[in-house]
């Protein structure tokens, strides 16, 4: 008797290796190429970023001789500005330099001034931080423009932001001819250089208090 | 004892449509035996498909290998002889033997036109291992149900097959070695063509010959049951074939027969034939064997070109079949080594190419840090110094401006309050005459100044407020305080 072929199964072997191909297919892609094309993308992204920072860490350090021309130049300019700054870098340490400072040059004029509020601190985005203290003095008219030039032709570098005077009632009444008598009020800025990291005033000073200076 | 018999020597299986024929060429020794259902004599298209045929083929083979001692499971080489093959000639382009194997397999209805014709066999004739195009080249072709019949048979009866092809082109191809002929016969040695005639089984072969190229051949079916002894009805055949080859115009010079009952009985018979050539002069072979047939046939098949004078066997068939797959599989796991390995070498790749970037900006980042801080600080105390020139710039100088308005005002008048801010500048006072103070107020070109005067009637003078939106900076520095005019 003649063996008769399995034709059924022949016709069904290449579906099957259809099949098993078209599933090893998926799995090795899930499995393995996938991950290692997202690997590939990963590493060839991190060569781009690692590629454009070490061309601008070469481009720095080729700007080294320039940088220190800069350096010198910078330094020099800081050196000269520094006597208008006010020293102290601690919390509360320029407000008390600009109060003494403010202090000594009325006295220098003979004017007696008052500080009836503790100084405002403000950081600045530049590095450094702006100290401002409400000054009240009466005086007459020589003794205020007098005080405000020593401010203004100081050392330091202080600005008066806000300045008020007012002539007493007493004056109106007198029509001129009594001696002269004013209120001053002014609020008087002045400049120190940041703490390294000083970014905001610490937490038991008003970070500003312009509006109540007012 | 297998061992004892190598390629060169292993038994010969000569299967004609009615008997098989062993023999083994070491003891030149050979046995027959027939087997049933016989076979029409001229068909061609020989089926063997069938139990009693490959039962009787069975019956036939182990009967031959036991007279003979052949041990069972011995490879034998297996010849098949007409009609059970088809042989023509053909030409043939230049290709190498296995490739020319697989093509006549693809053409194989074109060259042998059976309607199931599925297998050829090729066998070159020419003494050169490839064929040549402009050698004529023989070419058998057998049906595939016949092949797979036979091997069934031989494979039921005890035996082995090693190479199966066909009986005439065994023949052939010893006819066209110089050397299997001069082994086995004189003769066919002259530039003229020669024809031989060599009964074959169930018919006579006709070959003719030519410096050892095979020109052309032919066969026709002994005729039975017309009387007389094998060699008669072998010569009658052989006659029957000379008149059709005389009529087909074939030009030789000499008919080589083999020695034997065969040779006599045609010499015997020639002269009463009437044949178109004339006079033929016959040689015969030298050497007196019982069986010069199968002494040609194992010489053909030790000169045949191996990888092209075989059938498949379905032993050949599976040998190929493997070899194919494995050579799928190889290129398959090629295939799947590369898109495996591919990525991973390329990501390798990457990977070095980032360790190499990192490397370098490793190299360089002390300097880098170093530079980059010391950018960062100019930058810095750029800003601090470009912030406090501005400051220095932009702040009011109240002390000037204030003496600027002592100056600017008319005698008559005079300030009772001066406000003063980043938002602009307010002034009020009294004076004498409005118009030249509003005059001076405005004489130094202030912009955006409201004025306002009004009678006082308890002053007894006109009393003014004026006010600037404009920030009033960078006044006038008149250099120092007039004592003179305080009282303004």
């Amino acid at each position: 008797m003649r063996e008769t072929p399995d034709f059924r199964n022949q016709r069904k072997q290449p579906a099957v290796l259809a099949l098993g191909v078209v599933l090893g297919s998926v799995l090795l892609w899930r499995v393995y190429l996938a991950p290692t094309v997202a690997s590939i993308q990963t590493t060839r992204e991190e060569i781009g970023s690692e590629r454009l920072l070490l061309e601008r860490e070469l481009a720095l350090t080729r700007q080294s001789g320039a940088l220190a021309d800069g350096w010198a130049v910078v330094s020099a300019n800081l050196l000269a500005r520094a006597p208008g700054l006010l020293p102290g870098q601690e919390p509360g340490g320029p407000a008390a330099a600009l109060e003494a400072y403010v202090r000594g040059r009325a006295g220098e004029v003979g004017v007696q001034v008052v500080f009836p509020s503790g100084g405002a601190v403000q950081s600045d985005t530049t590095g450094l931080i702006r100290v401002m203290h409400e000054v009240r003095a009466d005086t007459d008219l020589e003794g205020a423009l007098a005080l405000l030039h020593g401010i203004e032709r100081g050392p330091k570098l202080i600005m008066v932001s806000e300045l008020d005077l007012l002539r007493s009632a007493v004056d109106l009444q007198a029509g001129g001819s009594a001696p002269e008598h004013l209120e001053l009020h002014m609020i008087v800025a002045g400049w120190a250089m940041a703490p390294e990291g000083f970014e905001k005033p610490a937490a038991d000073e008003p970070e500003t208090n312009f509006e109540a200076l007012r | 004892m297998v061992r004892l018999f190598g390629v060169r020597d292993r038994p010969l299986l000569l299967v004609g449509p009615e008997e098989v024929s062993a023999s083994v060429p070491a003891g030149r020794r050979t046995a027959t035996a027939s087997f049933g259902p016989s076979l029409p004599t001229q068909c061609v298209d020989v089926n063997l498909d069938s139990s009693d045929a490959v039962a009787g083929l069975a019956e036939a083979t182990a009967a031959v290998r036991e007279e003979l001692e052949v041990p069972t499971g011995t490879i034998v080489d297996i010849a098949l002889m007409r009609p059970l093959v088809s042989v023509r000639t053909a030409a043939l382009p230049p290709t190498a033997p296995l490739r020319l194997v697989r093509l006549l397999e693809v053409n194989a209805a074109r060259f042998f036109p059976w309607t199931d014709a599925t297998i050829a066999s090729v066998l070159s004739v020419s003494p050169r291992r490839r064929p040549q195009p402009s050698a004529p080249t023989l070419i058998a072709g057998v049906r595939l149900v016949d092949c797979e019949t036979i091997s069934r048979g031989i494979i039921d009866g005890g035996l082995r097959i090693g190479r199966m092809t066909a009986a005439p082109l065994l023949l052939a191809t010893a006819l066209a070695s110089k050397r299997s002929r001069s082994q086995t016969m004189s003769g066919g040695e002259s530039p003229e063509p020669v024809l031989f005639l060599t009964p074959l089984g169930s018919a006579v072969e006709a070959t003719m010959v030519q410096r050892g190229q095979v020109l052309k051949t032919v066969a026709w079916p002994i005729a039975v049951g017309t009387g007389g002894t094998e060699a008669d009805r072998q010569a009658r055949c052989a006659i029957e074939l000379l008149q059709l080859i005389g009529d087909a115009g074939w030009a030789f010079s000499q008919v080589i027969l083999p020695d034997g009952t065969f040779a006599s009985a045609l010499a015997a018979a020639l002269p009463d034939a009437s044949l178109a050539f004339g006079e033929v002069t016959t040689a015969c072979m030298s050497t007196a064997t019982d069986e010069p047939i199968v002494r040609l046939l194992h010489a053909g098949l030790a000169a045949a070109v191996a990888p092209t004078a075989e059938l498949f066997t379905p032993d050949a068939a599976a040998t190929m079949k493997s070899r194919n797959r494995r050579l799928a599989y190889a290129i398959g796991v090629t295939a799947a080594v590369l898109l495996v390995g591919m990525p991973g070498v390329h990501l390798w790749g990457l990977g070095r190419e980032l360790s190499y970037v990192r490397d370098a900006r490793s190299a360089i980042a002390e300097s880098a840090a170093v530079a980059l801080e010391t950018q960062t600080t100019i930058r810095r105390i750029s800003t601090i110094t470009d912030r406090l020139a501005q400051v220095e710039r932009d702040r009011t100088s109240w002390s000037s401006m204030l003496m600027s308005l002592a100056f600017e005002l008319p005698k008559s008048a005079y300030l009772l309050a001066v406000d003063g801010g980043e938002d602009g500048l307010r002034l009020s006072g009294v004076t004498g005459d409005s118009v030249e103070t509003r005059e001076a107020l405005l004489r130094r070109g202030r912009s955006g100044v409201s004025w306002h005067a009004a009678f006082d009637e308890a002053l007894g003078t006109v009393r003014f407020e004026a006010e600037s939106e404009v920030p009033i900076a960078g006044m006038s520095e008149s250099g120092t305080f007039p004592a003179g005019e305080s009282q303004r």
